[in-house]
């Protein structure tokens, strides 16, 4: 071989891997785009579907095939879902209260220093005057503090950034849009109902007091105080009941998923009267078609 | 001159001599030959390069309005707006919401957002200087502009309205 060549060698050697990088880069740069639906957009239409089916008291018929046939049709053509319902038996002794609906949860938030940058509303939970000072009375709109009403056929409620986000320009969040910073939710204990609020690390701010206030038997009862300080885990518990028996079964509504999928979660109360019946935890598959 | 040193000569070619070209000619070719291809090699790693990073800015431009899509329409569906009476008096809305409760729209908030002025409406929504159009499917509500650019980001919601099941579509664009 001449001496030439080596060099020859050696250059187109180099370029064809300045090629292939270039090409790499170019590439990924496209595919990282190119990868399909938002998953946030995915599981944000599965979580609308399943609250409306709720919502519409499908869920409650624990029917599968009202349930599959309502769902197919609420189903964008783009997506497909399954979902598995675990259906829990529960008989009370005592009648829980005939408030349990109306339930009022009420607080406010105080971002550190910053407390006007709040006044965002989002799923009925804040209506916060952002001149307001931290409201700890009655619940009352008019006083700014937060007014929230549950409904006990959709839990957990979760409260995520976007729950509470900046009005201003001025006022930038840290949160990232599908965080959740709190969530409310109930379940069934030994005891009976145990309602709780639970606090999620929140690095935008942090939530200054939140209390949870309920009318039980004509009393109004503070039922959760969270005070300002690092992410804390509470919980109250109410017991409007002796549970005597709790066991399940399950409704399996399946649909082909292929490839990648999300999975999320819903629970709902069936009541007969005030009484709470049966306790549903919904688990559901969310996937491209 | 000794026939050892001879040997460690490079003998110039024969054309060269006669055309009278000297002997540096040769090297200048290699170089030129080098220097174009260097050259071409670096305009394609330069174009390449520029292309890959207005991909990229592109791409990050676009992910940031399929969330402000999806922001606007979680707002739209999950809130009541601030203040919460915001229908009473369009032009004092904070934030535009359409849910009377979470995912169920509030008949007297559609209409109040649907007669609002268009460009109020923007403002209020925060579209970041986006154009915005938003249908309700099976009510055949629509509120703003056709779409009309090759960019369009949308995004879809199922919701409860007037008791019925609804598809809420939201399509936003940069005119």
């Amino acid at each position: 071989m001449k001496k030439g060549y080596v060099f020859t060698l050696d250059a187109a050697f180099a370029i064809s891997i300045i090629v292939a990088l270039l090409l790499m880069t170019y590439g990924y740069s496209i595919t990282s785009y190119a990868s399909g639906a938002d998953p946030v957009a995915i599981k944000r239409t599965a979580s609308d579907i399943v609250s409306v089916l709720d919502y519409n008291n499908v869920l409650d018929t624990l029917d599968k095939n009202t349930i599959e046939s309502e769902l197919n049709q609420l189903l964008p053509p783009n997506l497909n879902m399954s979902m598995k319902l675990y259906v829990y038996e529960t008989q009370y002794t005592v009648e829980c209260p005939d408030s349990l609906d109306d339930f009022d949860f009420v607080g406010c938030y105080d971002y550190t220093g910053t407390s006007s940058c709040w006044s965002g509303s989002k799923a009925g939970f804040v209506t916060y005057p952002p001149e307001e000072n931290c409201y700890s009375g009655p619940p009352s709109e008019d006083y700014g503090g937060l007014k929230f009403t549950p409904s006990f056929s959709s839990m957990p409620v979760d409260i995520g950034c976007d729950d509470i986000w900046a009005q201003s320009g001025s006022c930038e969040s840290d949160c990232d849009f599908d965080d959740v910073v709190a969530q409310l939710n109930i379940e069934n204990t030994e005891n009976g109902v145990n309602i709780s609020l639970s606090r999620l690390p929140f690095s935008a701010g942090h939530i200054d007091s939140i209390i949870v206030r309920g009318n039980f038997d004509g009393q109004e009862v503070d039922l959760e105080v969270f005070n300002s300080g690092e992410p804390s885990y509470d919980s109250a518990e109410i017991t409007c009941g002796q549970e005597e028996e709790t066991e399940y079964e399950t409704i399996q509504i399946n649909n082909d998923l292929t490839g990648d999928y999300y999975t999320g979660e819903w629970k709902f109360l069936t009541f007969t009267g005030s009484q709470i019946d049966k306790y549903v935890l919904v688990e559901y598959k969310v996937g491209l078609r | 001159m000794s026939e050892t040193f001879r040997t460690w000569r490079i003998p110039v070619p024969a054309r060269f001599r006669r055309a009278g070209v000297r002997k540096g000619v040769a090297f200048s070719i290699d170089m030129t030959i080098a220097a174009l291809i260097f050259i071409a090699v670096f305009i394609s790693v330069i174009t390449a390069w520029s292309s890959v990073l207005d991909t990229s800015s592109r791409n990050t431009e676009r992910k940031n309005t399929e969330i402000l899509t999806l922001r606007i329409a979680d707002e739209l569906v999950r809130s009541g707006g601030y203040p919460s009476n915001w229908e009473d008096d369009p032009l004092s809305a904070m934030t535009i919401g359409l849910a009377g409760t979470n995912r169920v729209l509030d008949t007297e908030k559609v209409q109040a957002f649907i007669n609002m002025d268009y460009e109020t409406a923007k403002q209020i929504l925060k579209t970041g200087g986006y154009d915005f159009q938003l249908k309700l499917i099976n009510s055949g509500i629509t509120k703003g502009p056709v779409p009309d650019s090759e960019n369009i980001f949308y995004t879809r919601r199922v919701v409860l309205y007037n008791g019925a099941n609804e598809t809420m579509e939201l399509y936003l664009w940069r005119s």
